[in-house]
Parts: structure tokens; C-alpha cells; sequence
């Protein structure tokens, strides 16, 4: 903790080695969200382009009482990624739910290999449809609250909590499945 | 629920391990550009700074020329004998009176002698002398500045000049010592000046004295301006003397000494007075008549308007969609200073208020249509408020042309230095709504310029109303709208009242 708010008066002195530092030490935790959320490979470059550059010019602004890095951190992360994929987010908004559950079948059967471990969860993450996939990542992983999960992607608290039992539903009949 | 933890809990362990890096997001690979430091910040301030002292001191030399200029015209009776002595010394003045006074020496009288000889002449002969018949004539000539002479001259006496003269009064002024020098070297010898008449008029001929020749028209002028003032309390007959005697005197005088400065405190009110009425300049009168008008076509303003703006905002921008341009409020107060009927000068603080909407769409529940079967959307949809402030203080330069008589189209130009107050309401990064805070990287100072059109209708002698257009572009970084989102064009329409400061 403290040697990010050293590394952060450093940055803020414009000393780039800091900017070095601070990007090292942040950049796998980075791109595991960045994975998470379905960043594909030819844009994952950018979006971390695109986060990293919004760390850096809001440095500045980093209270260290209200928050650990980390955890500033992680919110200009997600909100990058979700400002990336805003356009998609819109366009899942308006299309109806049952229509997932029958694109998943087949998605599912193709590409699992192992069972239960890192890689295959993420596969399946992958392979969820775009609003289970946030929703699922925002509360389990990340440890967001409906009502935040909520306003992030302008849904109500309760269309979370449905989506987010759909998306519970969805990766274990996949496991079971397998 | 339980099943629910525990499986939440496997997945999120899964994940607390953080992947490797592919090489491709190398530090060496990526391509930052780092954010200017504090003491960078410092420096660009400190050039805005300078820049917007620099505007400020021009704007304010051009407004301190053109008052200078105005006060000339404003000035009280005191200034216009300032001006009147300043007119004296231009030589086709001069060349006009020394040849005037040319004809004027009729006499063949001693340099010397001839101030004692006029003033036993005019204690032992009441009438004119034969000057006063050159008088006339030359009123004949021309008639505006020979009726003032004659005038003047007649209204001084014999009486007057003997005993402003032949009068002694212990108390001398500074000025007085001096003519008591003169009139021995002038030979009016033993004749101490002693009322203020006196001492104006021996003032005069110490002017005369040390004149060249082409000098004494005008301070004969003056001197029969003084003698006048001198009848004003003798109340004696008329008859022309003492600017003849004086004239004449001086024109040979051998003393070579600087015309002397007439000190306006020397003399009383009436004197002034008629200084001005006597002066036969037609330029020092039409600058009076021209301060008139000047001052009656400054006016006082205000003015309210709507404003429109545009918003400088990136495609990609999360924004984009959610931040919209919509009508604000403008006011303005200022004076107008109207140089001539063609030109005029606006000073003016103006206060603009820039309105943009923030959107915020958020999902409800949806509704299904059992009837119809089919499930209804519904979205929940605010608009936000926002305000962003700034007041600014305008220059302009106007050309007005008049139609018809009936109202008067202007066009012109303006430049501003603005500085925002401040910028309320809300904004997002994502999609949570938070309160808008003003960026500090962009400055709070703005550099306004444009041009103006518009069209005054008069109601009566002292009002106007008006109506005019403006288009201002900000040439300095922008005014602060909503998140990395300027504007740097507006426009506005403003209905304006103004008052004619005098009549």
C-alpha cells in the first residue's frame, strides 16, 4: 500500500520510471479483467492502452483515504472495458432473454477440454451471453452489489439478481453437462 | 443460497491469481503519453496569465485613448481658454492679426512717450480716438471678430484705464511686481496698479510687451477682453483706449522676455465668461459644439439573450449520446461610446450561463402484453440540468449606418477575456450519474472574439431598443461543458435597452 502511494507521488512528479513501475506491477491483474470480460486478443492491446493512459491522468485525483489502489484501480478498469463494449452492452439490451439459452447449447460442446479448472471456467465465461457474462463477473468476481451492478449497466437491481441466477444456472448445467 | 456461496466463492478463488502477461503488453510496447506535472501545469498557467494581462492591458489603453480623447470635449470653461491659447499660435492667426495691427499704429509718437502722452490725452479728451474709426472699419472687414473687438472696446473707458492706472494699491501680487517693472521700463512711470481690473490690464501689456509683432493681435484681443471686464465696474462712456495704448506701446517694445502663461485663477468669473463669447476662433467653437454631440450619443445598455453553443465531443466518447447543446441565457450592461454618428466604442460585462442536458436512461422491468403476447420494454429516462457560468468583460468596435432616419443597422467587432464561475450538474465515466466537477485542465480563462449585427429602433430622444446577433469564438482551450467536453463557438441574440446619457 505504500509503496503504490510512492510510487504514485513519483508519478506525480513526472518521473516516468514510476509510470514503469506502477504499469508493471498492475498490468497482469489488468489484463486477468480484461479476460474476464471477453477483451478479444486483437483488442485487448487497446483497451489496456485505454485504461493505463485513464490511470495515469487520473492519478491525480487518487484519495488514498476513501480507497485502496487496488480498488480504484479495478473500478476505472471495469468501466473502461464497459465503456469499450457500451455499444454491445445496448444492443443485448434490446434483445430477449430466451434468446440466449438458445445460442448457449452451442456454443458449449465445442470447446471444453478440462473440467473445473481456471481455463475452463473462463472458456465458459467467455462463451456466456454478454449480460450473464457482466453481471456474473461484477458480483462474483469483482464483489459488486445489485444496486451497483445496476447503475453500472443501467438495469434495475432485480433484473440483476434474475440475470445473475440465470448465469449461475447456465455455468453449472454447462459443468454438469461436461 | 448456501449452494450460491460456496459456488461463488470457488469461482471468485479461482480467480485470484493473476495470468500471465503475453509479451505484446510489454511496457516497451505500449505508448503512453504521460500527463503534464504540476510545475508544467504552472508554466502554461503562468503563460495564459500573461496572455490574458497583455489583453487586458490593451483593452484598457485603447478605452483610457478614447476617454482622453472624449475629455477634451467635456471640458469645463477653464480648459476652453487652454484651447482658445493654444489656437492663438498658429500662424495663419497670426498672419491675419499683425495684419490687422499693421494698420492699426496710425501715430507717429515716441515708443516712449506714447503712454503718457495717451494717458494725458485721455484725462483732458473724452472722445474716441481716430483708432476706434479703424475700429469700425476693420468690423466691416470682418464682422464676427470686429464686433467682438468693438464691443470689447467699447466697453472700455477712458475713465476706467485713468483710474485703473492712476489708482495705487500697496498689495501686489507676484504678476503685478512684474508689470510694476514693465511700467518703468515703459515709461508709465510712478503708477502702481492696484484692482484686479488693473492688474489685468497691465498684465496684458506686459504680454504685448514681450511679443514679437506677430504675436500682439491676439493678446490685444485679450487685453480688450480684460479692458471689458474693467468697464463691467467703471460703467463709464465708451471709448477705445487702452487696447490702442497698449498695442502700440508694446509693438515697440525692446523687451524680449516669454509670453506669460494667462493664469485662469487671475481671472473673475465674468472675465472668463467673456473670453469665451469674445474668442474669434470658429475652430475652439465648433470643438464646443462637437463636445455637445459627442456627449449626447454616449448611451448606457442592457441587454438580455438566449445563447446556443456547440459541444466539442469525441465519437468514442461515453457522452456522446447522453450531453446536448440546448438554449442558455445571456446578459450583458455596458456603455457605448459613439465616437462620431459612423463609429462607436462598446465597454461592456457581459454574463453568459451555457444550458446542456445530461440524459440518463436506465431499464425498468418489462411488461408482458398477455393480450398481444409480446413483452413491452421500458426505460426510465432524466434529464440533468447543467450549468456552466462565465462572465466576461467586452470590447468592441462598432460601424453604424442609418436607414431611412428611421432606425440604424450597426455591425462590428469584439474580443473578451472570459473566466468561468462555474459549471453544475451531472455526469457519468459509465453509467453511474455522479455530481459534475469542473476539469482542472482546462483552464478557467477564455479568450472570446467575434462579430456582431444588429438594428436599433429609437422610441424617443433618450431611448432605444435593440436587437442584435453575436457570434463569439474562444480561441483559448474552450468553456467547460460536461466531462472532456468543451464548447468553443456561440451564439447569441440579444434584446437590448439602451439611454442616451445627455440630451
Amino acid at each position: 500500500m505504500n509503496s503504490d502511494i510512492n510510487i504514485i507521488k513519483d508519478c506525480l512528479q513526472g518521473n516516468q520510471l514510476a509510470y514503469k513501475h506502477l504499469y508493471e506491477k498492475y498490468i497482469s491483474y489488468c489484463y486477468g479483467i480484461c479476460i474476464r470480460y471477453s477483451v478479444s486478443k486483437s483488442e485487448i492491446k487497446d483497451v489496456v492502452q485505454i485504461i493505463f493512459s485513464q490511470v495515469f491522468n487520473s492519478l491525480k485525483n487518487y484519495d488514498s483515504e476513501k480507497s485502496k489502489f487496488k480498488t480504484w484501480f479495478t473500478h476505472i478498469c471495469i468501466n473502461q472495458i464497459l465503456s469499450y463494449r457500451r455499444k454491445q452492452i445496448k444492443q443485448l439490451q434490446t434483445q430477449d432473454f430466451d434468446d440466449f439459452t438458445e445460442s448457449i447449447g452451442s456454443h458449449t460442446e465445442s470447446n471444453i477440454e478440462d473440467s473445473m479448472d481456471k481455463q475452463h471456467i473462463l472458456s465458459l465465461i467467455k462463451q456466456m451471453p454478454n449480460n450473464y457474462q457482466l453481471v456474473f463477473n461484477l458480483f462474483i468476481i469483482d464483489g459488486y452489489s445489485h444496486k451497483e451492478i445496476a447503475e453500472q449497466l443501467d438495469i434495475s437491481p432485480e433484473s440483476s439478481r434474475v440475470i445473475l441466477n440465470r448465469a449461475r444456472r447456465w455455468v453449472k448445467k454447462n459443468l454438469i453437462h461436461i | 443460497m448456501k449452494n450460491h456461496k460456496e459456488f461463488d466463492k470457488y469461482i471468485k478463488g479461482l480467480f485470484e491469481k493473476d495470468p500471465e502477461v503475453p509479451s505484446e503488453l510489454n511496457w516497451e510496447a505500449m505508448d503512453f503519453d504521460f500527463p503534464q506535472t504540476t510545475e508544467q501545469n504552472d508554466k502554461t498557467n503562468y503563460k495564459k496569465y500573461i496572455g490574458i494581462l497583455l489583453l487586458l492591458l490593451f483593452t484598457t489603453s485603447i478605452g483610457y485613448f478614447y476617454f482622453n480623447e472624449m475629455g477634451i470635449f467635456t471640458k469645463t470653461s477653464s480648459s476652453l481658454l487652454s484651447t482658445d491659447e493654444s489656437i492663438f499660435s498658429k500662424s495663419n492667426f497670426r498672419d491675419n492679426v499683425s495684419s490687422r495691427l499693421e494698420s492699426k499704429e496710425p501715430t507717429n509718437l515716441q515708443l516712449n512717450e506714447r503712454p503718457t502722452q495717451l494717458v494725458s490725452e485721455l484725462s483732458t479728451n473724452e472722445s474716441p480716438t481716430s483708432n476706434y474709426t479703424f475700429e469700425e472699419k476693420n468690423k466691416n472687414k470682418d464682422k464676427g471678430i470686429a464686433q467682438n473687438t468693438v464691443t470689447k472696446i467699447n466697453a472700455s473707458t477712458k475713465k476706467s484705464v485713468l483710474q485703473a492706472e492712476l489708482s495705487t494699491d500697496k498689495k501686489t501680487t507676484p504678476i503685478l511686481n512684474k508689470q510694476d517693472d514693465l511700467a518703468s521700463n515703459n515709461t508709465v512711470k510712478g503708477t502702481n496698479i492696484s484692482t484686479s481690473q488693473t492688474n489685468n490690464l497691465l498684465n496684458v501689456k506686459q504680454n504685448k510687451a514681450n511679443l514679437p509683432k506677430s504675436y500682439i493681435g491676439h493678446t490685444s484681443i485679450i487685453g480688450t477682453n480684460e479692458t471689458s471686464k474693467a468697464k463691467t465696474k467703471t460703467e463709464s462712456n465708451s471709448i477705445e483706449t487702452s487696447p490702442v495704448l497698449s498695442q502700440t506701446n508694446l509693438v515697440q517694445s525692446s523687451i524680449a522676455n516669454p509670453l506669460p502663461r494667462i493664469q485662469i485663477s487671475n481671472l473673475p468669473n465674468t472675465e472668463i465668461s467673456n473670453l469665451a463669447i469674445a474668442t474669434p476662433f470658429p475652430k475652439a467653437k465648433n470643438n464646443v459644439q462637437k463636445s455637445k454631440n459627442k456627449i449626447k450619443m454616449s448611451e448606457v445598455f442592457i441587454g438580455y439573450g438566449y445563447n446556443t453553443f456547440n459541444l466539442n465531443i469525441d465519437d468514442t466518447d461515453i457522452l456522446k449520446d447522453k450531453v446536448n447543446n440546448v438554449r442558455g441565457s445571456s446578459l450583458k450592461a455596458g456603455i457605448r461610446l459613439n465616437k462620431n454618428t459612423d463609429w462607436s466604442v462598446s465597454l461592456l460585462l457581459k454574463y453568459d450561463q451555457y444550458h446542456s442536458t445530461f440524459d440518463h436512461i436506465r431499464a425498468l422491468e418489462p411488461i408482458v402484453d398477455f393480450k398481444n403476447l409480446r413483452r413491452i420494454k421500458r426505460e426510465e429516462v432524466t434529464f440533468h440540468n447543467n450549468y456552466t457560468n462565465t462572465i466576461g468583460l467586452q470590447i468592441g468596435l462598432e460601424r453604424n449606418v442609418k436607414v431611412l432616419n428611421l432606425f440604424q443597422l450597426y455591425a462590428g467587432m469584439n474580443i473578451a477575456p472570459t473566466y468561468t464561475l462555474s459549471a453544475k450538474g451531472k455526469t457519468t465515466e459509465n453509467t453511474i450519474v455522479s455530481d459534475l466537477i469542473y476539469d482542472n485542465d482546462i483552464s478557467k480563462f477564455a479568450l472570446n472574439g467575434g462579430m456582431n449585427l444588429g438594428v436599433i429602433y429609437p422610441i424617443n430622444s433618450s431611448l432605444n431598443i435593440e436587437l442584435a446577433y453575436q457570434y463569439n469564438r474562444i480561441f483559448l482551450d474552450g468553456i467547460f461543458i460536461n466531462n472532456d467536453i468543451i464548447t468553443n463557438q456561440q451564439n447569441a441574440l440579444f434584446f437590448t435597452i439602451s439611454y442616451k446619457l445627455k440630451k
